[in-house]
């Protein structure tokens, strides 16, 4: 079975330049796992995790011990909003990708969420071009549904 | 022999100066031929005092380590900076005195690398929260907490492999060269006070972030706390008396490091993991590579050679104790101190016995050879301070201020590491000349 039959089509795809309050209140904003840096010709060129934004936000010396001894906070993430306003979507994505193919097996995708801690894989084809991702889930889905047979699972 | 021993010792310097393979790879490939090229036998290698591995040193490191590991777990080192800062009001340049006395009191008493490490983040949060530069926090901190790491034999590897070559014990060093430590320190933050005294200031109300920082928050485990402390006390303790006692300083440690391991309750897994192998390894190669070469005679040809260039005798040491300050802190701000003093022990302990006759205690520890030791030991490990390369705690927050968005560039490290290593070696040979040979 191929994944390109069951992926997630719905992606969030920005172009490199975007800037970063452009990009934070985008990435917030929908409901999509990842957002994808695309070219013109729509070729993946990166990913942009919920913890890429995160640790954007914080100090990378940052603690939960150390941070348990401020009373608030708010200052220190605003401050590091306003040091990174002058990100692009191209300073703040994962650019070492792992990727499927569309005419790649359920098995291979399911392995390669053994081999790494993805939440999600993108999918190309074979000219690059991001045309959907496969979380997790919609792997155990399909597992369930249509290789176990099991009716609840749909 | 000789020439094999000393290419490859030549080699492996020049690998580990260079930094392009990781230096204990070099220092066990350069172990792993020594022997079997058969410049020394694994006998040697791994039983003989004079040619092979010094396991004093070894288990000393170890079991230090094992213990700081524990201890770090229990916040207090959090705690006590957030307090400090507290006590400074928030005011920066009183922060900056009281972080630099705490970093250098416990570099005094564990390692220099765990003490930045913990401290470090505290100090960009409360640069942060006063708005103001990191960065000559951070440098102070660095340079405190090697010149806190030299006052004691505990306080850095250096000192570890002098005192056990030369049969020093802890007050040795606390009556030799803690003193100096402390003047140091106190001429330091006077002319850090002219530096920074006016440059330093922040409005009122970025000092109450700072007052309203909650350091209780830091300690996680106090009953862990209560038990380490005990024990890092009654340990040091030992280390005061191990001379009284005829212990060697790594029984102590390593008798303080099991008591803490059976009652902390901790997994010795997860300690042992967090002990720095690669540098106790990198030790272990080392010292092999070294008894190589003073088997096949390098480290004596060296020693006459020296013994030439600064005409010591039986009744002055004088040119060798200036000459050592300076080359040992010019070496150490250029190339690593560990290999650096691994080579001056053997060379030294040569010089010692043909200038003084006889061998052990009587040549090495001879009042005109004392001085020797301590101007080796202040040059090494102040040295350190020269260069952002020159210790582990400077390379340790040059990397963390980097990874925190403020990367200290190597030049702008010297421009206070320079001046403060000059000053350092400067009171250091003032110190010795007078101590030792003025009123000696």
């Amino acid at each position: 079975m191929k994944i390109a039959e069951f992926m997630n089509t719905e992606l969030t795809r920005v172009p490199p330049d975007m800037d970063f309050a452009t990009l934070l209140a985008k990435h917030a904003s929908t409901g999509t796992r990842h957002t994808y840096v695309v070219d013109e010709e729509g070729r993946l060129i990166g990913v942009i995790t919920n913890l890429d934004m995160l640790s954007k936000m914080v100090p990378s010396y940052l603690t939960s011990t150390l941070a348990s001894s401020i009373s608030d906070g708010g200052e220190l993430i605003l401050k590091r909003f306003e040091e990174n306003k002058h990100l692009t979507a191209a300073d703040v994505m994962q650019r070492d990708l792992v990727i499927l193919n569309t005419d790649d097996t359920l098995i291979e995708a399911n392995v390669r969420f053994h081999e790494g801690r993805y939440n999600a894989i993108p999918v190309v084809n074979t000219e690059g071009v991001l045309v959907g991702d496969i979380g997790r889930k919609e792997i155990l889905r399909h597992i369930a549904a249509d290789i176990c047979g099991l009716p609840g699972a749909v | 022999m000789f020439w094999v021993a000393t290419c490859i010792f030549v080699v492996c310097y020049a690998a580990i100066v260079s930094e392009k393979i990781h230096k204990t790879k070099v220092a066990l490939a350069g172990a792993a031929l020594t022997l079997i090229l058969k410049v020394v036998t694994q006998e040697d290698a791994f039983h003989s005092v004079e040619l092979g591995v010094d396991w004093n040193v070894i288990f000393l490191l170890i079991s230090m380590m094992i213990m700081v590991n524990i201890m770090s777990k229990t916040g207090v080192f959090q705690y006590v900076a957030i307090k400090a800062a507290k006590l400074g009001r928030g005011n920066p340049f009183s922060i900056m005195v009281i972080f630099s006395v705490i970093t250098a009191i416990a570099s005094a008493l564990l390692d220099n690398v765990t003490t930045v490490l913990l401290l470090a983040p505290v100090t960009l949060l409360i640069a942060d929260e006063l708005e103001i530069d990191p960065v000559p926090f951070l440098i102070t901190e660095a340079l405190a907490s090697n010149i806190g790491g030299t006052a004691t034999l505990i306080g850095d590897p250096p000192n570890i492999m002098i005192a056990s070559k030369a049969g020093l014990n802890f007050m040795d060093f606390i009556v030799h060269i803690a003193p100096i430590i402390v003047l140091i320190m106190i001429v330091w933050m006077i002319i850090w006070k002219i530096v920074f005294g006016k440059r330093l200031h922040v409005s009122e109300h970025l000092k109450v972030r700072i007052m309203g920082m909650n350091e209780r928050e830091m300690i996680k485990d106090p009953k862990l706390l209560k038990k380490s402390g005990v024990i890092l006390g009654l340990t040091i303790l030992g280390f005061m008396l191990h001379g009284f006692l005829h212990f060697e300083p790594a029984t102590i440690a390593l008798a303080g490091a099991a008591t803490l391991l059976l009652v902390s309750g901790e997994d010795p897994h997860h300690i042992l993991v967090e002990v720095e192998w690669p540098t106790i390894f990198f030790f272990i190669g080392l010292f092999i590579i070294i008894g190589g070469t003073v088997k096949a005679g390098m480290i004596s040809f060296m020693s006459v050679e020296m013994i030439k260039l600064t005409a010591p005798t039986a009744d002055n040491s004088l040119v060798l104790s200036m000459v050592m300050v300076w080359f040992s802190g010019i070496a150490s701000a250029i190339v690593d101190n560990i290999p650096f003093v691994a080579t001056m022990n053997p060379l030294l302990v040569e010089m010692a016995e043909k200038i003084f006759g006889g061998t052990g205690v009587d040549a090495l520890q001879h009042a005109k050879m004392l001085p020797v030791w301590w101007a080796l030991s202040l040059g090494a490990c102040l040295g350190g301070n020269g260069t952002a390369i020159g210790a582990s705690a400077n390379v340790i927050i040059v990397g963390m201020a980097e990874k925190a968005g403020k990367p200290i560039s190597f030049v702008r490290f010297m421009k206070y590491g320079v001046p403060v290593t000059m000053l350092t070696l400067a009171i250091s040979t003032a110190y010795i000349y007078i101590r030792y040979y003025y009123f000696g």
